[in-house]
């Protein structure tokens, strides 16, 4: 589970690619004609380099932008793994020779923008036509740094509750009615278990380890606090952090079983992609994330409903989100051109080229899969609000109606009831997801209490906190 | 530059050798086999799995216990890797990277190799000490000034971080092949040499032709090591038409994550170059030192 | 033109290099200049720099402030330095004696004259080349423990096999089994080593009526000795460095519950993932003084068992 199963959607989009021809004008720039040279007023062609994800998907989007920018040419190139570890932008900005724009994860965005990573774009920001009220509330909250504004949002997700609909009819729950509270949960994860003898042949829910959950969701939804407001103090010791992993081991205790066999299980699968546990039937219940739906377009016969995880008594529906934002590097020769890049991207126009390209992608995986039906497309969550309404318009009409509800539960959690993944962590955002991770793998296989477990991580990563804080108010 | 002893490598006569664990009947050769199979077999499964996997459909990837035969075989996924990598452009752009590897490994290193085996100077050891002593640093650390300087060489973007300093030879194989040097009977190049001939001549002429084994293994090793090199051309190359195999391979796993079969068909592609290349070059190991009597 | 007169021993500063020792020294840094030059270029600006950011503090972004020791000190108060250390050594003291011995095996038994050895050798070489992804996936799949093939090998006799990479106790095993079992650039480099020894010698002991094993013992192990000394150096170089096998396998973490964060994991994470390349570098200077110091002792050693045609100086 790494950090980088943060979102298992996110850590396969991560790892990889990019896009951009690197290195800025200080090298030599290989096949591509240089730069025009200085001055020439209209018709010179202003070359920009965008690292992010490479592919045809990728490279179709940025053949697109002259349509809107004729004197504008994007040259795409792998970024390589930008949620656990970011080593090509860290490198090439460190000596120097970042790109113009790149695509950067959103756990570690603050902690990069802090250190004077990204360029601060307020002011050209303030001046254009955007509207910060267009923006997904909290990824927007997501780019700014003590007030200024250091990217563009670009894509989200959000958590919920998938449940299989014919595994709750063949044990006589209502297949309309998922659990609603922690209670209910419990009693629902009761009924769905099977077990022959000690083998475990399905699990009603496993939280925590299958999914994508983690702690946070459930915490979240109980109320706890991850950092003080001036975000200089971790409160992962919380006592509503340590009942929730309380809750959490007596669940596995309960229902579960052991840590143990739970996780070797989950890891002979998800880790090496082999089957989702949920699309195979072998658990009846899972909270992940809305790119799920993906996912069970690909394998149809799973006939499943969604609603938002349930939540503890005295609790509050509550999710949480990640994806990534665009960003100017610091540097960027054409700080204009490189705005404008990252507004069309982020926009509607961008969303719209994404969009035609996925679909064109998702025609061919269903004539190379041999799948039956005409092809299916789920849009990803774009955090510009204009751009997703201008998606559900043109893509949810083909969907079916579980589609169409899962959909509008995801903007709903998405405007009203969803918690980011990094402001929530501050300065040592790695750190607090590999502590949080550590704190509870270290309760639920019982080599500490839920306690000890948190105290742990609030040591932790409270001095890796103050480091980081120290070499700001140093600089 | 007369070889007073005939250490010509001969193929056929060495395969006519009596080799050690020579079988004496039928049975024998039977019972090799019974031996080497399974375990083969249990080295051979990650290919087999990984070709497995390539010719399935996500679903039938999905399905556990996974499946071992694929049911239908999606061959559809081997075409399909093409469009979203060039794979046989990137295969030309990594012959880039891997012949002059090769070049450092087989030449320049076995060069500095002889050296160390062979001739004395003052500092030797020192200087032997510090070429190891490069290994031990993890290249994480040493990655950001690397970058820098090659940044202030203006080599960033290009091929030249990537190649230049293989041709200058690696620590790895010039102590690898220092140790086969060693192991040659000195008795030839000194005849050699008395005979008048210069060392670099003794050393192409008679050390290099003797030690092909090893010169085999060396260009298997560079040969996989550049092939199999993800994080230089990750952060040096700047352009979709200098990328390599390796970083072909990180569009499946990264913005179409998930998409096991293709990735699984990429790189059964990249790995079967690798294979072949092994397959054939094996037999050069068997054409070792062949001389007679010079030694025991 | 080569020298056919013997070195005269008491060779002047000048006349050093005339001297036959002097032009052997001569030769000796000619031979390795492409290397030295490589090096001073591109290899010893940056170790230096990294060894030296261990005494500073260095976020990549602001530039590096002199600490001092101050790396140091918090390196010992640090359990993650003493763990990921830990973890390294063991795996150390295992792997690399059991992939020598293992791929010494192998490389005997791949010394054969049999029909379709070809195809045997490359079989057996096949896991140093798959892609660390894909072997990653099939060992996840192969020590799966409800339905993973080694415990269902193991339930054959009645054994109950531990959940593998799940378990804290049983991770680092796994983890040594797979790296020797992708040990076959060792299993290679034996196997040139052993093509080297010439038959003859197998020949003259044949004759003697020396007992397959006493020929092992006798000729092949003492013509093997350089090639055993090489992969036990590169043996520790390397595993003490162990880095890919793990991050495939644990998906970065290092885990369950830190039992295989290994070293170079836990340099990664602090130089690229927590931003604190000060404290990599302190750890990095303290991984290189450690394998520095083992590599010493391995060269000393070696005069009192490696076989040489030249005698060490």
């Amino acid at each position: 589970m790494s950090t980088r199963a943060l979102s298992r959607r996110n850590f396969l989009a991560l790892s990889g690619t990019a896009a951009a021809s690197l290195v800025a004008a200080a090298c030599v720039a290989p096949e591509a004609a240089p730069a025009a040279g200085e001055g020439e007023p209209m018709m010179e062609t202003i070359e920009l380099n965008h690292w992010g994800f490479s592919g045809p998907i990728w490279e179709s989007i940025w053949e697109a932008i002259p349509d809107t920018y004729p004197n504008m040419k994007v040259n795409p190139t792998e970024i390589g793994d930008i949620v656990f570890g970011d080593q090509k932008y860290l490198t090439a900005v460190a000596a120097g020779t970042g790109p113009d724009t790149a695509l950067q994860g959103r756990h570690t965005f603050l902690q990069f923008a802090a250190k004077g990573l990204y360029q601060d774009i307020t002011e050209t920001f303030d001046v254009s036509d955007l509207n910060q009220d267009d923006f997904a509330p909290v990824q927007f909250d997501e780019t700014v740094w003590e007030g200024k504004i250091y990217g563009l949002p670009w894509d989200t997700d959000v958590r919920f509750l998938y449940w299989n609909r014919d595994h709750f009819a063949e044990v006589g729950l209502d297949p309309d009615q998922p659990p609603t509270t922690w209670a209910e949960l419990e009693e629902y994860t009761d009924k769905l278990n099977i077990r022959d003898g000690d083998e475990v042949v399905r699990y009603g829910f496993v939280p925590y380890l299958y999914g994508n959950s983690w702690m946070w969701l459930w915490a979240f939804q109980a109320g706890a606090p991850s950092l003080s407001d001036d975000k200089r103090t971790v409160l992962c010791d919380d006592q509503i952090w340590i009942d929730t992993l309380q809750w959490l081991v007596d669940f596995y205790d309960n229902y579960v079983g052991d840590f143990e066999s739970a996780n070797s299980f989950q890891q002979g699968v998800q880790s090496a992609g082999l089957g989702l546990p949920f699309v195979a039937g072998k658990t009846s219940m899972s909270a992940t994330g809305s790119w799920h739906v993906g996912d069970l377009l690909r394998s149809p016969g799973v006939d499943y409903g969604t609603a938002p995880a349930p939540i503890p008594a005295g609790g509050i529906k509550s999710t949480w989100s990640c994806g990534f934002s665009i960003i100017m590097a610091p540097g960027s020769e054409h700080p204009e051109e490189a705005f404008q890049v990252m507004r069309w991207f982020t926009g509607t126009p961008g969303w719209d080229a994404l969009a035609t390209a996925d679909v064109a992608e998702a025609k061919r995986t269903w004539e190379r899969e041999q799948l039956e039906g005409d092809p299916k497309f789920w849009p990803r969550l774009a955090c510009y609000l204009p751009a997703l309404e201008h998606l559900e318009k043109t893509y949810l009409p083909e969907l079916g109606e579980i589609e169409n509800s899962t959909w509008t539960l995801s903007l709903d959690a998405l405007r009203n009831w969803t918690h980011g993944c990094g402001s929530v962590m501050g300065l040592a955002a790695l750190q607090y997801w590999v502590e949080m991770d550590n704190a509870a793998r270290n309760a639920l296989s019982k080599k500490m209490t839920p306690e000890e477990a948190m105290l742990n991580c609030k040591t932790l990563v409270q001095e890796a906190t103050d480091q980081a804080w120290e070499a700001i108010d140093n600089a | 530059m007369a070889t007073n002893t005939r250490v010509q490598p001969a193929p056929a006569v060495a395969a006519a050798q009596p080799r050690p664990l020579r079988g004496r009947s039928g049975f024998m050769a039977v019972f090799r086999h019974v031996i080497l199979l399974p375990g083969v077999v249990f080295f051979v499964i990650p290919l087999v799995f990984m070709v497995s996997t390539s010719l399935k459909a996500l679903r039938q990837i999905a399905l556990f216990p996974p499946e071992l035969i694929p049911n239908p075989v999606l061959w559809a996924n081997y075409p399909e890797v093409f469009h979203y990598a060039p794979m046989h452009l990137y295969f030309v752009n990594t012959l880039f990277l891997v012949l002059p590897a090769i070049f450092g490994a087989v030449f320049t290193s076995s060069l500095a190799a002889y050296a160390f085996a062979r001739l004395r100077a003052p500092g030797k050891n020192a200087i032997f000490i510090i070429l190891l002593s490069t290994m031990m640093v993890p290249a994480f650390v040493t990655m950001i000034p690397t970058y820098i300087l090659f940044a202030k060489l203006r080599w960033v973007g290009g091929f030249k971080p990537l190649v230049i300093p293989y041709l200058m030879g690696s620590a790895f194989f010039v102590f690898l092949l220092r140790q086969f040097f060693l192991t040659i009977p000195r008795e030839l190049e000194d005849a050699a040499f008395i005979d008048g001939s210069s060392r670099l001549r003794t050393f192409t002429g008679i050390v290099l032709p003797l030690a092909k084994p090893v010169l085999a293994t060396v260009t298997i090793f560079a040969f996989m090591a550049s092939w199999n090199e993800y994080m230089g051309p990750l952060i040096y190359l700047s352009n979709k038409k200098q990328y390599v195999l390796s970083l072909g391979l990180q569009v499946f796993t990264d913005a179409y994550g998930g998409e096991w079969g293709l990735l699984m068909a990429a790189s059964t592609m990249m790995v079967a170059p690798v294979i072949l290349l092994f397959f054939f070059a094996q037999k050069h190991f068997v054409t070792g030192i062949t001389m007679s009597g010079l030694k025991g | 033109m080569a020298a056919t007169t013997p070195a005269l021993s008491t060779p002047t500063a000048r006349g050093f290099w005339k001297s036959l020792r002097g032009r052997e020294a001569l030769s000796f840094y000619l031979f390795i200049a492409p290397w030295t030059l490589g090096f001073l270029a591109f290899i010893l600006g940056p170790i230096v720099a990294s060894l030296a950011l261990g005494f500073t503090r260095y976020d990549i972004i602001l530039p590096a402030k002199w600490v001092g020791l101050e790396n140091f000190r918090d390196l010992i108060a640090d359990p993650l330095f003493r763990i990921s250390l830990g973890n390294t050594v063991y795996i150390v003291l295992m792997a690399v004696p059991l992939g020598m011995v293992v791929s010494f095996l192998i490389a005997l038994l791949l010394n054969q004259k049999v029909r379709g050895m070809a195809a045997y050798r490359t079989g057996y070489f096949i896991p140093s080349i798959v892609p660390a992804v894909a072997s990653a996936a099939l060992w996840l799949y192969l020590l799966q423990p409800q339905w993973g093939l080694v415990n269902g090998f193991l339930d054959l006799f009645g054994i109950k096999g531990p959940t593998w990479l799940a378990s804290t106790t049983w991770s680092k095993p796994s983890i040594i089994m797979l790296m020797v079992w992708a040990s076959g650039g060792t299993m290679i480099i034996y196997l040139a080593g052993l093509q080297d020894i010439p038959d003859t010698l197998y020949e003259a002991a044949s004759i003697d009526g020396a007992s397959w094993l006493r020929r092992l013992v006798h000729v092949t192990i003492p013509l093997m000795t350089p090639t055993i000394f090489f992969t036990l150096v590169m043996g520790i170089i390397g595993t003490f460095q162990v880095f890919s096998v793990v991050f495939v396998l644990t998906d970065g973490m290092g885990g369950p519950l830190n039992s295989t964060l290994v070293y170079l994991i836990y340099v990664y994470r602090n130089a690229f993932v927590f931003f604190r390349m000060g404290y990599a570098s302190a750890l990095s200077l303290i991984l290189f003084l450690i394998i520095l110091v083992l590599t010493l002792a391995n060269v000393r050693l070696a005069g009192r068992w490696v076989y040489s045609e030249v005698e060490m100086e």
